[in-house]
């Protein structure tokens, strides 16, 4: 005999105390420091005026939801919430790329250089280093995007930004703002905001 | 007796052989030494950094004079600006026989060769299939610019030779040295002790296996036409040449737990939880049944399956679920490198749903 039925599950959601087992109420993690998730102007206001008002909006993002993507790592809410792994996927190929072009462009005497490109600066430990996450984090400190990162930390007790992820989490962030950048007006623009916003910063940081 | 090079757990060394600086031996990293590259004293002078390796380079003229060399050139399609010298050198892996002579070698070709390959076939993967789980992302880029891939492309489809011949060979042949110029050239990794045993050789950094020597030589070429043609001509080759491969992404998946990762996937994009119903069977009691079962959510079909047992078939639906997500494409998608007639991609929640 063919029969249909629905399933149907019975977990009970319990507010209030917390009880081993019970699905958490959603307002409970879905905050962090004490702010709550969500496009709201406080957790997305900062980053968008930024993208606005650098280069007369040129690297402006329109959709509110993608900003909020942006600032959402992974290890928050268990990845229930969108969040920007790949994005920051497409923003770190794209920074690698860019910065061996930026590097390998500089004007050359050197008798092995092909067409004026000395690729054999590429390899050295200086290149290499060049968008490494302590960077990239030390660019979002410095433009105040570190305290509106939703992330979680492996172990609350770690305070050191190297070890505790922090790094590898706001260097992540700037790399997803690189790809939402990218797929949202090409890379042509992508690559002038990595040139003129991030590069010096970057190439300072392994030179000096 | 142990030797000072083996590394022993910490706790194990102290009691058994006392001091640590006995067993230990300090990182070294050979590509890292400072020998390897002269530095200007600005750091950040880029263009003058050298290989301290490099003495001379393989000229035009002497490139100019290997026919197989010219072939080659003539079989990529390579354009009147790229240099002979140029593919000669994209040819000369990174090796001790070229370090003691001082011949410049492909490495940094093929490093920046690489960062445009990975560019472009991850760019056109992300918008081509803008859901595929990060896992799944990366194995496809692999399929498409990973040595094993290149390998395949180089001598199969290229048909870039090796130059196997010894010294001693090519001089009782009275062959000229400009001949080589056109073949792949590096220190394998792997010797031919006798028929059917090779012995493979951790020795040096310098010795490769015969994938990546080929991977660098077709990475090299790649960044030799960016050198000489510009980026838009590097990007017309790499889609004929790379990825316009064929490849089967469909088959790369393998869900360990396919109807929690669909629940949780839907709980994630707010629609109703997951039901299966059976649609059909046949031979319930027989030795071979079927079952068909549909997979819903709310009134929405997601997906079907079959199989020999009602689990069985409901995996199955949960799984071509999950790929009909995970392999969406949209209708006409540009990427972001595209000159003209940008628009903006498809852009997921992240990638995929954790169980």
């Amino acid at each position: 005999m063919l029969r249909t039925w629905i399933q149907r599950r019975s977990i009970v959601m319990v507010k209030g105390t917390r009880v081993q087992g019970a699905v958490r109420d959603p307002s409970e993690f879905l905050r962090l420091k004490g702010r709550e998730y969500g496009v709201t102007d406080g957790n997305i206001g900062h980053l968008k005026q930024y993208l606005q008002t650098t280069q007369t909006g040129k690297y402006s993002i329109p959709d509110n939801e993608l900003l909020l993507q942006i600032l959402t790592h992974k290890s928050f809410a268990h990845g229930l919430k969108p969040y920007n792994e790949k994005l920051s996927v497409i923003g770190f190929q794209l920074l690698k790329l860019q910065s061996s072009v930026h590097v390998i462009s500089k004007p050359s005497d050197s008798p092995y250089a092909l067409n004026g490109k000395n690729f054999d600066c590429l390899g050295s430990l200086l290149t290499k280093s060049i968008g490494n996450h302590k960077s990239l984090a030390r660019f979002a400190k410095e433009k105040q995007f570190d305290q509106l990162v939703f992330w979680k930390k492996r172990d609350p007790t770690l305070e050191d930004p190297a070890t505790s992820g922090e790094d590898t989490v706001l260097g992540k962030t700037v790399l997803a703002l690189i790809g939402a950048i990218n797929l949202t007006h090409g890379k042509k623009v992508a690559t002038e905001f990595i040139e003129t916003e991030l590069m010096p910063l970057l190439v300072e940081d392994v030179t000096r | 007796m142990i030797s000072s090079r083996m590394v022993r757990p910490l706790g194990l060394s102290r009691r058994l052989y006392g001091s640590v600086s006995e067993v230990y031996r300090p990182a070294t990293n050979s590509s890292y030494k400072n020998n390897v590259y002269s530095i200007p004293e600005n750091k950040a002078d880029f263009g003058n950094y050298q290989r301290t390796s490099f003495q001379h380079k393989i000229t035009n003229e002497e490139a100019a004079r290997s026919s197989v060399l010219i072939a080659l050139h003539a079989r990529l399609g390579l354009s009147d600006k790229f240099e002979y010298s140029t593919l000669a050198r994209g040819l000369t892996c990174r090796s001790n026989t070229n370090k003691e002579n001082g011949l410049a070698d492909n490495f940094g070709l093929s490093l920046f060769g690489k960062n445009l390959l990975t560019y472009y076939a991850t760019e056109y993967l992300i918008v081509k299939y803008p859901r595929l789980p990060l896992s799944i992302l990366n194995a496809a880029v692999d399929s498409y610019i990973g040595k094993y891939a290149l390998l395949d492309l180089g001598k199969n489809i290229w048909g870039i030779e090796e130059d196997t011949k010894s010294d001693l060979t090519k001089y009782l042949n009275n062959e000229p040295k400009e001949y080589a110029f056109g073949k792949l050239r590096y220190d394998s990794s792997v010797e031919e002790k006798e028929d059917g045993i090779v012995a493979i050789s951790k020795e040096s950094a310098l010795k490769m296996d015969k994938a990546s020597a080929y991977a660098s030589a077709v990475r090299s070429i790649i960044a030799g036409i960016y050198a000489h043609d510009g980026e838009s001509e590097t990007k017309k080759f790499i889609n004929s040449h790379i990825l316009s491969r064929k490849l089967d992404i469909a088959s790369m998946f393998e869900f360990t737990q396919p109807i929690r990762q669909l629940s949780r996937l839907l709980q994630r994009e707010n629609l109703p939880a997951p039901t299966s119903r059976l649609i059909a069977e046949n031979g319930r009691l027989s030795s071979n049944p079927i079952f068909i079962v549909g997979i819903f959510s709310g009134n929405d079909k997601l997906g079907e399956g079959q199989g020999p047992s009602i689990l069985k078939a409901k995996t199955d639906a949960c799984i071509n679920s999950l790929k009909q997500y995970y392999l969406y494409s949209p209708l006409e998608a540009v990427v972001p490198s595209v000159e003209n007639n940008f628009k903006p991609a498809f852009i997921d929640k992240g990638g995929e749903a954790f169980v």
